[in-house]
């Protein structure tokens, strides 16, 4: 079974693209899991979507929250402004499927702003990624002290751990640019989080910074190459 | 030593103060450089332009040290600010309030403000050019093609 958490906090006006994007999945065995994180105005999902409520606590704690109470061996992410490819699901599960020793199959994403979207890329998103619930295990969660960056820091700590990653060429996920993203005009601040967590890791002998990697950092993080190319969206 | 003026290289760096350590990044060299104690002290009031005397200045009503005994001291970490071009030279208004330090701590000990850098941290921020950068989308659009 595949578990998707979806976190909200005031889903707003995009929620039910993003809900169509999932029940467009061809992939059947799969649970949603939609956490409101203290919204004002609770969202009423449809029956299909189990809804857990808990008190304001920040994206990170949602996610958290979701991991622990699903029970699939797979785990996938979307956020509620976001959509996801069509077969997104069967093409990552198929790849991990294939490849035992995997932790993460990863596809490609694309950035939708009003009606233009990108060129296919790779970036540490977890939306275009399906996790084995034992990178979990090895790894910990999303960390709730973070209040920004925390999916950047979660593939870092995957990379510090020569957890396997899958590329796959295809796009899994379509980033919505908005007027109220959480993370606009965020990114530089969310660096230096994510950048701080890695060198706590390593004043606190976590991480030895001299160690040799499993994999080359800049190809685990991403690949940018297409993401300046841009032509009108069709959803067709 | 002349009493050159110095501000921030923004907006080329970002910072973040956290309990005890300020962390600066210059978004061009991808570098991590972390400051404590004093260093956090004199970085911030350079957010707006400062000279070393004036930095002294502020630094003795927090620290156990006179604005004397702080200059000479001041010195090799501007430099070090200066190379990792953290900040810049600019020309000095004419009449400035003296710069003052929040809070009302007072007598901490002086300790001289160094400078740590972390460069094995490049390479997020080399791959990863700012996503929101503008309106146009990230990086800047080469041009809309009808599909």
């Amino acid at each position: 079974m595949i578990s998707i958490v979806i976190p909200a906090y005031n889903a707003g006006e995009f929620l039910d693209a993003a809900l169509e994007s999932i029940q467009a999945q061809e992939f059947a065995d799969r649970e949603v899991l939609l956490v409101d994180d203290g919204s004002p105005v609770p969202p009423e999902p449809p029956a299909w979507v189990r809804c857990i409520r808990q008190p304001h606590q920040g994206a990170p704690a949602a996610y958290n929250r979701g991991i622990r109470e699903s029970r699939g061996e797979f785990l996938a992410f979307l956020n509620v402004d976001d959509l996801w490819a069509p077969g997104h699901l069967t093409r990552l599960h198929t790849t991990l499927l294939a490849n035992p020793e995997a932790g993460i199959a990863q596809g490609r994403m694309r950035q939708l702003s009003g009606d233009r979207i990108s060129g296919a890329y790779r970036m540490p998103y977890i939306q275009s990624c399906m996790f084995r619930r034992k990178v979990f295990e090895i790894c910990g969660g999303l960390d709730e002290t973070m209040p920004l960056g925390e999916d950047y820091d979660l593939m870092y700590r995957c990379w510090e751990k020569d957890i396997l990653k899958i590329n796959v060429d295809e796009v899994s996920f379509i980033y919505r640019r908005h007027a109220s993203n959480i993370s606009r005009g965020n990114n530089q601040r969310s660096h230096i989080f994510v950048m701080k967590r890695r060198v706590d890791r390593i004043r606190s002998g976590q991480v030895d910074p001299a160690e040799l990697r499993r994999f080359p950092f800049e190809d685990y993080m991403g690949d940018p190459e297409g993401a300046s190319q841009w032509t009108l969206w069709s959803a067709s | 030593m002349p009493d050159d003026c110095y501000r921030i290289n923004t907006p080329s760096v970002v910072y973040e103060r956290f309990d005890n350590e300020l962390v600066a990044i210059h978004m061009g060299t991808g570098v991590y450089h972390s400051m404590v104690g004093v260093a956090t002290d004199a970085f911030v009031l350079l957010s707006e332009e400062a000279t070393a005397s004036e930095l002294a200045d502020a630094l003795a009503i927090k620290y156990a040290a006179t604005s004397g005994e702080i200059l000479p001291q001041l010195a090799p970490f501007l430099e070090q600010l200066q190379n990792e071009q953290l900040i810049v030279p600019v020309e000095a208004r004419g009449s400035r309030n003296p710069l003052r330090i929040p809070g009302d701590e007072r007598g901490i000990t002086f300790v001289a403000p160094n400078l740590e850098a972390f460069r094995d941290l490049e390479g997020l921020l080399l791959l990863d050019p700012i996503h929101e950068v503008d309106e146009e989308g990230w990086p800047p659009s080469a041009g809309v093609a009808k599909a």
